[in-house]
């Protein structure tokens, strides 16, 4: 007997995560850092809705570290060519990357969690929160 | 030094040749040409012999040096190799060219032999040297007009097959390949609520057999996607399991065959229908088609199931995050005259999967899509570039090394529409563009087909239950072969279970704790598969409801969930329960005596009103009225309690 795939729980080996914290430019242009991140949870979502980030925007800043990979659609359009084969294939007019991820700012990000010394998110949405980090 | 001055004269001599058609362009047509350009197939001449050929030498060699035959999208130098690229080389087009100034010429002797037509369904790929184990047709001939616009439309047929097939190859043939822009065949299940019958093929198209009718006799093809019920909600949103997850193949002319590697197979299920995805561009007269489809069974040891998903769970649309509905709708228009409109759509993987090929989908403004992997070390990869999309070809590109990306990798499709007037195909640069599956409207699918690799097909698995949001949860057991589903607890315990038969069964809720399982045991010797749902089954509905007051509505939302709803009574007075507006379907409601001491009064049924036999309260307290829809039944009813009688 099998069984389809369809409709299983099982426990994802890389769940989605929400967490808060500051965005930090690396000195990769693909690799960035959330500083002072706060508590994290999984969601079941990818994207940051907007009641969504209004509560992000209330929560604390906490002591923990990330990185921040897959940021080439958050980042301003010029950095983001910099990322991979970008320049090659992509023209400065057919960048779409959002600009969220800015550094110095408070941040919501949404994304991959990925068990590693620092953990990394592999990113689906970030969300500016309205503030610099102090 | 008389050596050597010999063989640079014998090599300037060769240089010189022109090149002829026996010795050097009939090898390269019948590689890279004659798939399509063959009679029957979907080119408009056959290029096979040189009679064939000569005619149209400038043109041929005008369309190859443009790079336009043979059609072939991917950027040749970014992005991983493909296994059934049939670009030419710059060698060939500089030998094809060549030839044609040289005035095209025969050559000297005779062709050689190609490989001898096989007596046994010689249209067909020879699949490790054998033709296909079993070819189904479409349900009916359709009939395509002679002129005008059809649409993307959708027959259903029964699956012929009685137990779960794998197959390792698979070839789809249009009857008319001529008027056939492109199909696909999925193996699925039917829509909800609905059973085969004669139906309408699109809304005012022509009435048909073979599409899913409602049982007030509307056709599934005819409804509008939002307008069409949705399933109920499962404990973990699956990302990698959609309705297309048994598509079989995609059909372009030069396309419609496809092999897995070995180990890897695609899957029909016993209790799927094949739905015939169709889009026809009629020929100027009138044509009647019936696709049909040659399956290679696997006989050897296969472990994956490949499936088709569609990259975008997320979207980043003009710069902006979108948070895009089932099948794109919801996106916003694309402007008139925008040039570059852009879209990103992406996928993350919580699973190691491996991916087999990509292709991107896109209508008459699509200008190109890009196939990129972040691996969870932060590396970046084009997979796949496509810089010059053309609606025109829908082709599939297959990996020619299968891609592994690990749990935590993501995939981007980014795409780009031309709404403006400089796009030669654009019927309207100045109109706002709609989406969905017309071509008139716009779609953005960034397809690719992979297996999750520790989904392994094999006997008796068994799967930890992730945590859910609520304590309890629920189990629903699709039909099957003979067996049982067991739920056991970390130590061994078990449980729950549930049987698996020819029915689909249900397990009531129980409550959940870390490193539950859930297995399936055969009791025969048949095999087969089962579909098991697990749901997060939130608390029961409550409420109080007041004697002779007003009714009140119980909604449950997940199987498994249950209404209550308490009252005070007096001793010794009769009461009636009465349930109107019951969408609910079987469900059953109880009276309970206070502190739940017993029932006093019961009926079950899935008529839309029914009334519980009165009862006389034996004692002044709290009453609770039990709502328990039957199985996986979920909905709304009214109850109503009224003194009396």
């Amino acid at each position: 007997m099998t069984v389809t795939s369809s409709g299983y729980a099982q426990r994802p080996a890389s769940p989605i995560i929400v967490v808060v914290g500051c965005a930090l430019k690396g000195a990769q242009p693909h690799i960035w850092t959330l500083s002072r991140a706060g508590e994290r949870a999984e969601s079941s979502r990818l994207a940051i809705a907007a009641d969504e980030r209004q509560a992000l925007a209330t929560r604390p800043l906490g002591q923990d570290t990330y990185q921040l990979i897959g940021v080439a659609e958050f980042v301003d359009a010029d950095t983001s060519r910099t990322i991979g084969d970008r320049r090659a294939v992509l023209q400065p007019s057919r960048v779409n990357a959002t600009g969220m991820l800015a550094h110095g700012r408070k941040v919501g990000v949404k994304g991959l969690y990925i068990a590693a010394t620092p953990p990394r998110i592999n990113l689906t949405s970030v969300a500016d929160l309205g503030v610099s980090c102090p | 030094m008389l050596a050597a001055a010999a063989a640079v004269a014998l090599s300037a001599v060769l240089a010189d040749v022109p090149p002829t058609f026996n010795g050097d362009i009939a090898p390269i047509f019948s590689s890279k040409c004659a798939t399509c350009h063959r009679t029957g197939e979907a080119a408009p001449m056959p290029l096979i012999t040189y009679e064939d050929v000569r005619p149209w030498a400038r043109a041929i060699k005008a369309r190859v040096l443009a790079r336009e035959m043979p059609p072939w999208f991917a950027d040749p130098k970014i992005g991983r190799e493909l296994a059934n690229n049939a670009s030419l080389t710059e060698a060939q087009i500089a030998t094809i060219a060549a030839w044609v100034d040289a005035g095209a010429p025969r050559g000297t002797g005779t062709l050689p032999p190609g490989p001898p037509r096989p007596a046994v369904a010689p249209e067909w790929h020879r699949f490790k040297n054998r033709p296909p184990d079993a070819i189904v047709e479409m349900p009916i001939d359709f009939e395509i007009p002679a002129e005008g616009a059809l649409p993307v439309f959708t027959l259903w047929a029964p699956n012929p097959f009685t137990e779960d097939q794998f197959i390792e190859a698979v070839e789809l043939r249009p009857g008319i390949a001529a008027a056939v822009h492109h199909s696909d065949v999925t193996a699925r299940t039917l829509p909800p609520g609905t059973v085969l019958g004669r139906g309408r093929a699109w809304k005012g198209g022509p009435l048909v057999d073979f599409v899913p009718v409602y049982p007030d006799g509307r056709s599934y093809n005819e409804i509008a996607a939002g307008e069409r019920d949705a399933p109920p909600t499962v404990l973990r949103t699956e990302t990698l399991a959609t309705t297309d997850d048994n598509r079989l193949l995609f059909y372009v002319p030069g396309g419609g065959y496809q092999q897995f590697p070995a180990g890897a197979v695609k899957r029909i299920s016993a209790g799927n229908v094949l739905a015939w995805s169709l889009h026809y561009t009629p020929t100027g007269k009138p044509e009647k088609d019936r696709h049909r489809l040659g399956l290679w069974f696997a006989r050897t040891p296969h472990t994956h199931e490949v499936i088709t998903k569609r990259i975008g769970e997320a979207h980043i649309i003009e710069g902006k995050e979108f948070a895009a509905g089932a099948g794109g709708t919801g996106f916003p228009v694309i402007p008139p005259y925008a040039e570059d409109w852009k879209i990103t759509a992406i996928t993350p993987f919580q699973d190691d999967v491996t991916v087999y090929g990509m292709w991107p989908h896109m209508h008459l403004r699509g200008k190109d899509m890009l196939f990129v992997a972040t691996y969870p070390d932060g590396r970046e990869e084009v997979l796949l570039n496509v810089p010059r999309y053309d609606f025109r070809w829908q082709l599939q590109y297959e990996l020619a090394e299968p891609v592994h990306l690990p749990a935590g990798s993501t995939i981007k499709a980014i795409g780009h529409y031309d709404n403006s007037a400089r796009n030669k195909y654009n019927p309207g640069p100045d109109k706002p563009v709609y989406w969905s599956e017309q071509s008139w409207d716009e779609m953005f699918n960034g397809w690719m087909e992979i297996s999750i690799d520790r989904h392994v097909i094999a006997r008796n698995p068994k799967y930890t239950i992730a945590r859910p949001v609520n304590d309890r949860v629920s189990l629903g057991i699709g039909s099957g072969p003979a067996g049982t589903v067991y739920v056991r607890d970390r130590d061994g315990r078990t449980v729950a279970s549930g049987p698996i038969g020819t029915s689909p069964s249900f397990i009531e809720p129980w409550t959940f704790a870390a490193g539950q399982t859930v297995n399936t045991e055969a009791t025969g010797a048949d095999t087969g598969d089962v579909t098991l749902t697990v749901f997060d089954v939130p608390p029961d509905a409550t409420g109080t409801i007041a004697i002779d007051g007003k009714a009140v509505a119980v909604t449950t939302k997940q199987p498994g969930q249950n209404g209550t709803l308490t009252f005070e009574g007096s001793a010794l007075q009769r009461v009636t329960v009465h349930v109107t507006g019951n969408r609910m379907r079987e469900v059953t409601v109880n009276l309970l005596a206070a502190n739940a001491a017993g029932v006093l009064t019961s009926s079950s049924s899935s008529a839309g009103s029914f009334n519980l036999p009165a009862a006389t309260l034996p004692a002044s307290g709290r009453y609770v009225i039990v709502i328990d829809p039957s199985g996986m039944n979920v909905g709304t009813l009214n109850v109503a309690v009224t003194s009396g009688r």
